[in-house]
């Protein structure tokens, strides 16, 4: 009889001391990548992919790309990341719509971008081995790369403003395609994002 | 119907048992380690310093975390560990951004118990400084976006922080006279320098309006030549006549040279920063009872050091360059100025509390004589009298390891690998202290920052 009532504590005793154990555990929730999540109302995933999803649209839409084919013969133009800076109010890897809108020109098939100048030492240095080391057949030489016709530079600029535990941020992403030759901008891209953003004064 | 004496007395001990509460969470964390940290960084050793902050962390209360993070990232600072630093700060930063939502629940215990019930969520001129040396941090790794990021967000929080106050209330120190010149410095770094003309405009402007007037502090001269060069840079003459008007002492540099050129800033951190103190005073009560009403003060610390020189030796031509540092940020003086412009609401707050504890003593000593007799009336009231004594303490919690001031020096020198020294000197000039700095190399337009801390 005794037993019986011991059972039930220890049940309890167990629960006391493994339900601390549960919530030491992370919760984690696989979703899609393209799902859209705020927390903080900072710049997160879903704003980048906003820039690159109007970014991308935009810039193979416009008439800048026929207009140098048709100067070419054809020929699709070859575009090198400049810098894209950041203006902001916060810390913003531009890199991940950069990226996104360089793999999207690029499997559109029509432009072709060019190592950037942070990649291209890497590149040459690797070249520069190969002419010591690899076989005569398989050995890429100098003077064989693709100089660039376009630039594309741009930056983020933010605008916030805040009271009383509100406030407004305003993302604007401009990028912009220099010609190599004479500096001219064949294409302007911009991208607004506005968020209002409302934190709780109070808790109990 | 009377209550039973088993009632009474169970009504007695919850009454004391909630006065003795109020001695148990009315305290701030003990930490005990700055007189060892002092002398650590006396001695320079940052390497001791960090390892003590790290050790010590178990010694903050949950309330007082932020000063943990406070300590730890400036401590990297000024050891040089700019990553490690920025964590830190961010930390910080990340606390302080929480806690802008208020609990009700310990809003109401710091007006009857005291202010260091309340997490501790940083005075707003430390605000604002955690993101200053988070953009050091990020300019000390040659990051100049990141650096101009953080630059952003100290104009950004100041301007935030005075609207929350009554125009009558606003604090003096809401721009940053260093910061805009740190903007022009990192933007002129990028090249960009019509909006490096901007911030040394809107700098020398704080300097001339704000700085002089309430902390004494006037624009360095290597401010209005940099002010100079960009205006001249942009073909803005009719600004760079102006400019010339205003400080005709100063000459311009040369832009076609300074193209040439390299630019080093030396950021020397000096003397203790200002210590917040308890002020109180006793105040009787008609019927006898003894209140007390306690309220924080900044108390500035005296130091020695005054100055700086920097002497640099080109090690391939061996031509040298000596300069001095010049004060651009008095942060004890903006310490003291920032809580003056909020001691009448802590005053007001603290009356409020007073009388709460006057209130409440009596009731209790009320509800004990009416109960148990006049004997345990006045048992009642010593120890509620002693208990609102001692309860009642200001919140005197700060970032203590704040230097008292910045001194900035700069000095535009030729391409190549450098060595040299900095001096620390009295009021007099007489060098008190002297270490090297570190051995560098620096190239046509690049700017090197390095930075130095001395106590006392």
């Amino acid at each position: 009889m005794r037993n019986y009532r011991i059972l039930p504590m220890i049940l309890f005793l167990g629960a006391v001391f493994l339900l601390p154990n549960c919530a030491l555990t992370p919760k984690v929730d696989r979703m899609a990548a393209d799902t859209t999540v705020d927390i903080s109302g900072r710049w997160n995933d879903a704003d980048s992919r906003m820039v690159a999803d109007e970014m991308i649209r935009d810039c193979l839409e416009r008439p800048w790309l026929n207009r140098f084919s048709d100067g070419h013969g054809g020929r699709i133009p070859a575009v090198i990341v400049g810098m894209v800076r950041n203006r902001s109010h916060e810390h913003i890897n531009v890199q991940t719509f950069v990226k996104d809108m360089e793999r999207a020109l690029i499997d559109s098939g029509r432009v072709q971008f060019v190592a950037s100048k942070g990649e291209r030492g890497q590149i040459r240095g690797e070249r520069l081995d190969m002419a010591a080391h690899a076989s005569d057949e398989t050995m890429k030489g100098p003077g064989e790369e693709i100089g660039a016709d376009f630039m594309l530079i741009g930056t983020l600029n933010t605008i916030r403003d805040e009271a009383a535990g509100k406030a407004v941020m305003f993302y604007q992403v401009n990028l912009e395609l220099v010609a190599m030759a004479d500096n001219v901008k064949v294409w302007i891209g911009g991208k607004k994002i506005k968020k209002l953003i409302e934190k709780r004064r109070f808790k109990w | 119907m009377k209550p039973s004496p088993r009632i009474k007395r169970k009504r007695i001990g919850l009454c004391c048992l909630f006065l003795l509460s109020f001695s148990v969470i009315s305290c701030a964390s003990n930490i005990r380690y700055y007189p060892q940290l002092n002398e650590y960084l006396y001695a320079r050793d940052y390497d001791s310093a960090c390892r003590l902050i790290k050790e010590s962390r178990k010694d903050f209360k949950k309330r007082d975390i932020l000063l943990y993070y406070l300590d730890e990232g400036l401590i990297a600072h000024f050891a040089s560990r700019y990553e490690e630093s920025n964590r830190s700060l961010s930390q910080a930063g990340s606390i302080m951004d929480k806690l802008y939502t208020r609990s009700l629940s310990r809003e109401a215990a710091s007006f009857v118990i005291n202010d260091n019930t309340i997490p501790y969520r940083g005075e707003d001129f430390e605000s604002a400084l955690v993101n200053l040396f988070m953009s050091l941090n990020y300019a000390g790794l040659g990051l100049w976006d990141d650096a101009l990021v953080e630059a952003r967000k100290v104009d950004n929080k100041l301007n935030i922080l005075n609207a929350r106050y009554e125009e009558n209330e606003r604090n003096v120190y809401r721009e940053d006279a260093f910061i805009r010149f740190l903007m022009g410095v990192l933007y002129e770094a990028q090249g960009e320098i019509n909006d490096a003309y901007i911030s040394y405009w809107k700098s020398q402007e704080i300097y001339r309006t704000d700085y002089l007037p309430n902390y004494g502090v006037s624009p360095p001269a290597f401010l209005i030549k940099s002010l100079l060069g960009a205006a001249q840079a942009m073909g803005f003459q009719e600004e760079l006549m102006e400019i010339q008007r205003e400080y005709p002492d100063i000459a311009i540099e040369r832009q076609v040279t300074k193209k040439d050129m390299a630019e080093v800033y030396f950021i020397h951190y000096n003397g203790p920063g200002p210590e917040k103190v308890e002020e109180y005073f006793l105040v009787p009560m008609p019927d006898g009872y003894i209140m007390k009403m306690a309220y924080p003060g900044f108390v500035k610390k005296s130091y020695g050091i005054r100055g700086s020189k920097i002497l640099l030796e080109n090690l391939s031509s061996r031509r040298s360059y000596s300069f001095d540092t010049a004060l651009m940020e008095d942060i004890s003086s903006i310490a003291v100025k920032n809580l003056d412009n909020r001691i009448g609401r802590i005053r007001a707050k603290a009356i409020v509390r007073m009388t709460a504890k006057y209130l409440m003593a009596r009731a209790a000593e009320k509800a004990a004589r009416e109960n148990g007799g006049d004997i345990l009336g006045l048992m009642v009231r010593a120890a509620s009298q002693i208990i609102s004594l001692t309860t009642e303490h200001a919140d005197i919690r700060h970032w203590r390891l704040l230097p008292a001031e910045i001194r900035v020096g700069r000095a535009v020198i030729a391409p190549g690998e450098y060595e040299g020294k900095i001096s620390f000197v009295t009021a007099g000039g007489t060098a008190v202290d002297s270490i090297h700095t570190p051995r560098f190399s620096i190239t046509k337009g690049e700017k090197k920052f390095f930075t130095f801390r001395t106590l006392n």
